[in-house]
This record gives C-alpha cells, sequence and structure tokens, in this order.
C-alpha cells in the first residue's frame, strides 16, 4: 500500500476548517489533502482525478448532504474510506451510516481533534481500521 | 182581588223563568267548563256525581256507586291515606275556607290519572258539622306528569352537580353572590360549604386577577360562548389553581342564575411548563450546536499552533532557513516567554470546551428514548465530569471542591434505561447537594458526596449522599413538587429533582426517595430495574 501522497478530500463548508485541515496535513508528507466547500465540488473534481484514499466529510453541506456524497462516491470508488464529522447527535446519521459500514470509530463530532482524526486515519492504513462492505448497486 | 193573584201569579212564573234560566246557564258552564261535580254529605255518606264526573274517568253515568265508598275505590292505595286525610282534617276544622287534594283515580281503563279535588262546605246541622259539601275534580294528570319529570331531571342535575369532579358554582345574576357549590368546588379551593354562600367571588378572594371576573360574567351575559377560558383562582390556603372556565346562564328552578364550571388543569399547566422548560434546554442543544463550528477553529488553529512552532518539522525548518531564522532559538524564545504554555492551554481549554458541549448536546436533544443497556458507574462517571465543569456564574459553588468518593459493588448488572435521562438525574441531584453546601452559613470542612452503586434484590441501587446541610422535614415533604424551590427567584427552576423524580419512576419503573438529617447531610436513593 502507497504511504506516500495519500490523497485525502476534505469537504466542510466551514472555510477556516478547511484550511486548518489543510494546513494540518500539510506536515505529514505522506498525505495529500485537498478541501471543497460543498460535496458537488467534491464529485465534479472526481470526474478528472484519481480516486482519493479518504474523505473526511462534514455532515452538514449545503446541498447535498454528507450521506449521499458518500453514497455516490461509493460507486464511482469503492475503496474509499470515509471519516464523518458531525455536529449534532442525529441519531438517524449514526443508523444510516452503519448501513455503509462506518463505525463508532469513524465519527467525529465537532469541535475535531485533528490528532485524533491523525489516528483513525493510520489505524485505517495499518489495516486496523475495519472494512467497509461494497455498495449495494441500485 | 183578582189583579193581586194575578200579579203573584205572573211574579211567580217570573221567578220560576229565572231560576230555569240561572240553571241552564249552570249546566252551560258546567259543561263548557268540563267540570266534574261532586257533592258530599258528610254525615250519609252519600256522593252526587254529575255526568261529567263519570266522563273524565270514561265511565257511564251511574257506574260507580254514588258514595263516599265508591270515591273511594277508584283512589290508588298509596294517595287514598293522604287524601282521606286531608278531607277529615278539613271537616273537623269545621268546614272553614276549602278542601283540596291531589290523588291518582283509576280510570276505565284501568290507567292512574292524576286528579285535583277542590271542595266548600255550604250547610252545617246545629251541631256544626258539615251536611252539605259540594266540589269538583279536574284531571290534572299532564301538568302532574310534567312536573314529577321536572323534578326528577332537577334531581339528577342535582346529582351530578354534586358528585361532578369539575367545580360547579351558581351565581346569583344581579349580586354575584354564590347561591350553591358542589363537593368539588370546596375540596379543591379547601372551603366548607358554609364558608363561600352568599358571598361574591370578591369576597372570598376568588380571582388573581380581579379582572378577569368582570371579563367572565360580561362574556356569559352578553351570551358569547364561554368555554374553556384558563382563569387563575387562589384556594383557601393562598395557593394558586389553575382552571378551565365555562359558564352559561341557566334556568333552574325557574330562576335565571349563572352556572360556572371550572376544570382544574393546575397539574397539566405544571407539565406543560415542564415541557416549555424542557424545550428552553433543547433550543440549547441548538445553539450549543452552532458554537461547535468556531470552537473546532480554536481548537484546529491551536493545534496548527504548535505544529508550526515545532523545530523538529521539515517543513519548518525549510521555511525558518529561507529567511535565515534559527528555528531552535525561535523555540527557545517561545519557550522562555510561554508562548508553547499558552498555545498548550488554548488548546486544552478547546478540547475541554468540546467535551461539555458535547456532553451538553449529548443530554439536551429531545430524548427519542432510545433505550440501551447501560452502565451506570459509567453514566455516573459522565455525570460527575459535567458537574466538575458546573459552576454558576455567581460562582457560589464550586464542585471541583467537593471530594467526590464512588464505591461500586461487584459486578453490578447493567440496566436497561435511556442513559441521557439517569444522567440529567444524576448532575441535577449533585447540583442541588453542591449548591446546598456552598450555601451553609458555616462551611464544612471537607465537603463530601459518597457515591455507592449496589445489587439490591431485582435492582441496581445508587446512593448519593452528601455531608451538606440536610433537608428539614417539611421541605421534604415538598421536594420532588415541581417548582418547588429553596432558593431565591431566579436560581434554579424548581424542576429538577420533580423531572428526575419522574423520569426514574414513570419512565424507568424505579423508586426515587430522599432522607435526610438536618445537619447531617442528605441521601438521595435510586432503585432501577434490571432484565
Amino acid at each position: 500500500m502507497k504511504s506516500v501522497g495519500q490523497k485525502i478530500f476534505i469537504i466542510d463548508d466551514e472555510k477556516s476548517i478547511c484550511r486548518n485541515f489543510l494546513d494540518f496535513f500539510d506536515y505529514y508528507e505522506q498525505f495529500d489533502a485537498v478541501a471543497y466547500l460543498c460535496a458537488e465540488d467534491a464529485l465534479d473534481s472526481l470526474n478528472e482525478t484519481e480516486c482519493p484514499f479518504l474523505c473526511i466529510v462534514d455532515n452538514r453541506l449545503p446541498g447535498m448532504r454528507g450521506e449521499e456524497f458518500i453514497n455516490r462516491v461509493r460507486m464511482i470508488c469503492p475503496k474509499c474510506r470515509f471519516l464523518i464529522c458531525t455536529g449534532s447527535l442525529d441519531i438517524q446519521l449514526t443508523s444510516s451510516f452503519q448501513e455503509i459500514g462506518l463505525t463508532q470509530e469513524d465519527i467525529f463530532f465537532k469541535p475535531v481533534d485533528m490528532f485524533k482524526v491523525l489516528e483513525r486515519i493510520e489505524d485505517i492504513i495499518a489495516g486496523k481500521g475495519g472494512t467497509l462492505g461494497y455498495p449495494v448497486c441500485g | 182581588m183578582k189583579n193581586n193573584l194575578k200579579k203573584k201569579e205572573e211574579a211567580l212564573q217570573s221567578a220560576e223563568s229565572a231560576i230555569k234560566d240561572q240553571e241552564d246557564r249552570l249546566d252551560l258552564t258546567m259543561k263548557a267548563t268540563q267540570a266534574a261535580i261532586w257533592e258530599l254529605n258528610p254525615q250519609t255518606g252519600e256522593v252526587v256525581f254529575s255526568d261529567e264526573w263519570f266522563s273524565i274517568l270514561g265511565y257511564t253515568p251511574g257506574e260507580v256507586v254514588p258514595s263516599f265508598e265508591g270515591w273511594a275505590g277508584l283512589i290508588h292505595p298509596d294517595d287514598l291515606p293522604e287524601a282521606t286525610r286531608i278531607l277529615n282534617h278539613y271537616l273537623n276544622k269545621g268546614g272553614t275556607k276549602y278542601y283540596e287534594a291531589q290523588f291518582r283515580m283509576r280510570n276505565k281503563k284501568g290507567e292512574w290519572r292524576w286528579i285535583l279535588g277542590k271542595g266548600q262546605a255550604v250547610e252545617w246541622d246545629e251541631k256544626g258539622k258539615v251536611t252539605r259539601m259540594p266540589g269538583l275534580n279536574v284531571d290534572i294528570h299532564r301538568q302532574k306528569v310534567a312536573e314529577e319529570a321536572l323534578r326528577d331531571s332537577e334531581k339528577k342535575f342535582s346529582e351530578i352537580f354534586m358528585l361532578s369532579p369539575d367545580s360547579i358554582v351558581l351565581f346569583d345574576l344581579k349580586t354575584e353572590k354564590i347561591i350553591e357549590v358542589n363537593e368539588s368546588f370546596l375540596t379543591i379551593f379547601g372551603y366548607t360549604r358554609k364558608e363561600v354562600l352568599g358571598k361574591t367571588g370578591r369576597e372570598i378572594s376568588l380571582y388573581v386577577s380581579p379582572s378577569d371576573q368582570e371579563m367572565l360574567f360580561k362574556q356569559i351575559n352578553k351570551g358569547e360562548k364561554t368555554k374553556n377560558i384558563e382563569i387563575a383562582f387562589y384556594r383557601s390556603d393562598g395557593e394558586v389553581t389553575v382552571q378551565l372556565i365555562s359558564g352559561r346562564e341557566v334556568m333552574i328552578s325557574g330562576e335565571l342564575v349563572l352556572l360556572i364550571i371550572g376544570k382544574d388543569v393546575t397539574e397539566l399547566k405544571k407539565i406543560e411548563e415542564m415541557m416549555i422548560q424542557t424545550e428552553k434546554i433543547v433550543s440549547l442543544g441548538g445553539i450549543a450546536h452552532e458554537i461547535n463550528n468556531p470552537l473546532g477553529i480554536v481548537l484546529q488553529a491551536a493545534q496548527n499552533l504548535q505544529l508550526r512552532s515545532r523545530s523538529d518539522f521539515p517543513k519548518n525548518l525549510e521555511a525558518a532557513e529561507e529567511i535565515g531564522l534559527d528555528i531552535e532559538l525561535m523555540a527557545k524564545y517561545m519557550h522562555s516567554r510561554k508562548m508553547d504554555v499558552f498555545i498548550e492551554d488554548i488548546k486544552s481549554a478547546a478540547v475541554r470546551a468540546a467535551d461539555i458541549i458535547k456532553r451538553m448536546l449529548l443530554f439536551s436533544r429531545k430524548s427519542q428514548s432510545q433505550r440501551t443497556l447501560c452502565r451506570l458507574p459509567v453514566i455516573v462517571e459522565n455525570a460527575l465530569s459535567l458537574a466538575k465543569n458546573d459552576f454558576d456564574l455567581k460562582k457560589t459553588y464550586d464542585f471541583k471542591k467537593i471530594s467526590v468518593n464512588v464505591h461500586v459493588e461487584k459486578d453490578v448488572p447493567k440496566v436497561n434505561c435511556t442513559e441521557t435521562e439517569i444522567e440529567q438525574v444524576m448532575l441535577n441531584i449533585l447540583r442541588n447537594a453542591a449548591q446546598a453546601m456552598a450555601e451553609m452559613p458555616v462551611q464544612k470542612h471537607e465537603p463530601t458526596i459518597d457515591i455507592r452503586i449496589s445489587t439490591h434484590d431485582d435492582t441496581v441501587c445508587i446512593e448519593i449522599e452528601d455531608n451538606g446541610p440536610g433537608i428539614p422535614d417539611h421541605v421534604k415533604k415538598k421536594v420532588m413538587e415541581p417548582f418547588f424551590t429553596t432558593k431565591g427567584p431566579g436560581i434554579g427552576t424548581g424542576l429538577g429533582l420533580s423531572v428526575s423524580y419522574f423520569i426514574i419512576t414513570k419512565i424507568h419503573g424505579g423508586q426515587f426517595t430522599v432522607s435526610s438529617q438536618p445537619g447531617t447531610g442528605t441521601t438521595f436513593t435510586i432503585y432501577l430495574p434490571y432484565e
């Protein structure tokens, strides 16, 4: 598994949060982070670039919601992993993401500690982060 | 002489003719009024009945024996004694004024008809006994039946009035005085009947807002629909009771009165208030949610600050070199000026704030009653952690000053519960304990809270014991009541313990008790059933 320049997508409608994430991942040469302010922009860019290895998605986005974005990306990039950042504790959120195969460790409540995110990413790379089932086409 | 005789004859004829006219007129009158005439000789018992007398009962003339016994034989056995008594009383008194009685008589068809009998003595013998008494019977059956129906319905109304669970009051329209109240009114408002009859609402200080009475009476008077209007009243002990009032003018016993019915909704209002308060807490969750983004920025920027001041990061070294900065020196400066400490403070404060917000969100969201198997020790720890971050604006208590000891028995089973709700209960008890201890005029040297979790039959028992001022008996009784508070105005809602009581007993089917020794401390005990 490549450990240099792994592509990470960050999708959050708060500019400062995007910037902070980018600055954070800037230190870690093994990652190559790109940020988008909405799901649609991220999807557009997917058409032109290769699949990211991981997406950090804010659940509350203008336009398309995080959940739908994830489902769409899984069609195009079945191996992509996801981490959710959420400000709310909506139960429905949790259960619908469980269907995708995400677990509690993939969900981060805002305000997000970026080092914890990093830990989770490292676990996933090391194979300790479980696997997502392949998406059901439909 | 012949002339005189002729004159006398003519006078006689004229008189006879006049008498005949009178008799005819009487006959016609009798027939016109359909009066059933009778004439009784009380001494012999003989009676003469007119034709009408027979026909109003459907008999043919002569069908009934013309005697007192003949009449008595047709009277309803329940009515005969009284009717006879009235007659005898009349006769014994010498037949003064007139005789009147109501009784049922059997008609030809065998039906009972209500009859009014009226008579008057017109002849007496030398001893003063009545020898002739004419009278008449009138069929009053229809009126009598209507009277009884009215009496029945009035009796029914009276029963409903008295037994209704709602308060009912009858007011005099003109004087606005209370004519009658039912039992529920007396119970709910705490009065005796004597205390309220004849008084106006104002005289017994009934209305919390006197203008309410004016508004209410005016509305009813105008004939406007007056239904379920919320009005607050004072009970006899000064406590407030909220009622939904409906009222209208009604006719009772021939008089127009004001009927007011009150449905007690005091408890309902309290629950409403509770819900509104809960709503407020829930919207607090909305605010908390909004705070998360800027807080996220604080945390993340602090984390980045730390990263970028590290002297061992390649990119940092590169950037420093480019401008000719000795990054080691910079790190030294930052350390000597404590900038690293400040950044760490910002970071850990942001992390702490994040944690508080998370817990706040956790238990302020609408409890969609997500029941899970909970580990009570964990819930208690969460509540403690929240309590430690809890200090009111006036800094009258600081939870961190209290030493808390938690003892958990071995193998305490998990309990099926809504975690956030139990956490809310714990936090409420802890807060109350802390506040009580802080408010003591002489502070305890070592304010302590002991928490013990153990198994007890088929429940898990949580005891929270403080060594605070304790609760006096008269307060202890009311401590779980909604809105009861011993704190000053504006401090607390007085809802905490009552909501906690509700959560433990009604939602989780457990028990919630308080025991206290004034001067020594207070213990709250919760029992929660486990599967």
